[in-house]
């Protein structure tokens, strides 16, 4: 009981007090991001790759670049002098991890997965960097590609980024994974280390999806 | 903001109610009544998550009945009713028996899918005074909330449900 009378006798401590915040999200008067007026904003639309895996012969934004309200397109080469690496920078740089992980800012001769961008078109309005990155043309060759991360570490596997060697998806528990109990399968690139390497580790031999 | 749309050669006027008062603006046929609310009417509260009809963060009262704004192009709200969240309340000073509960009963945090939801609700309990759990649980199956869960939203819906009972009144 004393300690309740203590509790109670601070201002604000076991009361209820209601979200002030929520009157204006109720009313649909809350600021978002996407509610703030930037007049004269440019609008960024990504040119992403359909498939899973393939090498990019050549890219073509002349059609793009001519289209009404187009500001600029970019793409890999373009972005030459300009940048410090082609990857985006780690966010937590580890021993663990090998170098060259994270992804491209833009893909450059090889795309490793749906969705990854090779390209990014600026424009006034949002509909018309959509409508430009639709006629950003791109040559593509197919390459095969692996949808399961277990098919991914076996040694027929097919392997993405020549750049990069075969073997990079480890097989060599780290100390972190002592305790794992033997898997019956090489599950060894997303439990040997941190579940961020998980991610990293699927582009290195075929696109995840 | 959302400055989709240009005004081109292409665009054309739409005329339609929202809130209960009239309203003009210009629209590209393409441009959908959500963009068309946020960027022409400058009525922010509608939001837009997915842009493809499955979180219903954007969704209306079109003539009373609950759509998807950003499936909807304003060209086809001509001569339509709209509802938004700005609307929901009868005024800035009155608060609906729906914004009362998800306050009381912390149905909200974020509030990025609250509009949507409310308007959902809004339009249940105008046909359905007295629903069950499962009739909430149902109208709450076409939104998503990613950070509340569902559990408090589904109280909240039943509490402003029986608010509305006690005083007899409308849902909206």
């Amino acid at each position: 009981m004393h300690a309740e009378r203590q509790l109670t006798a601070i201002p604000g401590m076991g009361a209820s007090p209601g979200r002030i915040e929520d009157d204006t999200l109720l009313r649909g008067k809350a600021c978002f991001l996407d509610d703030v007026p930037v007049p004269d904003a440019l609008h960024a639309c990504f040119v992403r790759s359909p498939h899973a895996h393939a090498r990019l012969h050549g890219v073509d934004a002349g059609q793009a670049r001519a289209m009404p309200g187009v500001v600029a397109v970019y793409t890999r080469q373009d972005l030459f002098g300009h940048v410090t690496s082609w990857r985006m920078p780690l966010g937590f740089p580890l021993a663990a991890l090998p170098e060259n992980t994270t992804p491209f800012a833009l893909a450059g001769d090889e795309v490793a997965f749906v969705g990854e961008a090779y390209a990014v078109v600026v424009a006034r309005t949002r509909h018309e960097a959509e409508d430009a990155a639709a006629a950003v043309l791109a040559e593509f060759e197919v390459l095969p590609a692996i949808a399961d991360c277990r098919r991914a570490v076996h040694d027929d596997a097919p392997g993405c980024a020549p750049n990069w060697p075969a073997t990079c998806c480890r097989t060599t528990p780290s100390p972190m994974a002592t305790a794992t109990p033997p898997s019956p399968v090489p599950t060894s690139c997303w439990t040997t280390t941190s579940g961020s390497i998980a991610a990293a580790a699927i582009p290195w031999k075929g696109a995840a999806w | 903001m959302t400055s989709t749309m240009a005004t081109t050669q292409n665009s054309r006027p739409v005329h339609l109610s929202v809130n209960g008062k009239p309203c003009q603006g210009m629209a590209e046929p393409r441009l959908h009544l959500a963009d068309f609310l946020r960027g022409e009417l400058k009525l922010t509260g509608t939001h837009v998550g997915c842009e493809h009809g499955v979180c219903g963060a954007c969704t209306v009262l079109v003539d009373g009945v609950s759509a998807r704004s950003c499936l909807m192009l304003a060209v086809q709200g001509e001569g339509c009713a709209i509802t938004t969240i700005e609307g929901l309340a009868a005024s800035e000073h009155d608060t609906h028996p729906l914004q009362q509960a998800f306050h009381e009963l912390h149905a909200l945090q974020c509030g990025f899918c609250t509009p949507g939801i409310l308007l959902s609700l809004s339009e249940l309990l105008a046909a359905n005074p007295d629903p069950d759990e499962d009739a909430v649980r149902d109208v709450l199956s076409g939104h998503l909330c990613r950070c509340t869960g569902y559990q408090n939203i589904v109280a909240a819906a039943l509490r402003a449900a029986q608010i509305l009972r006690e005083r007899g009144g409308h849902a909206r």
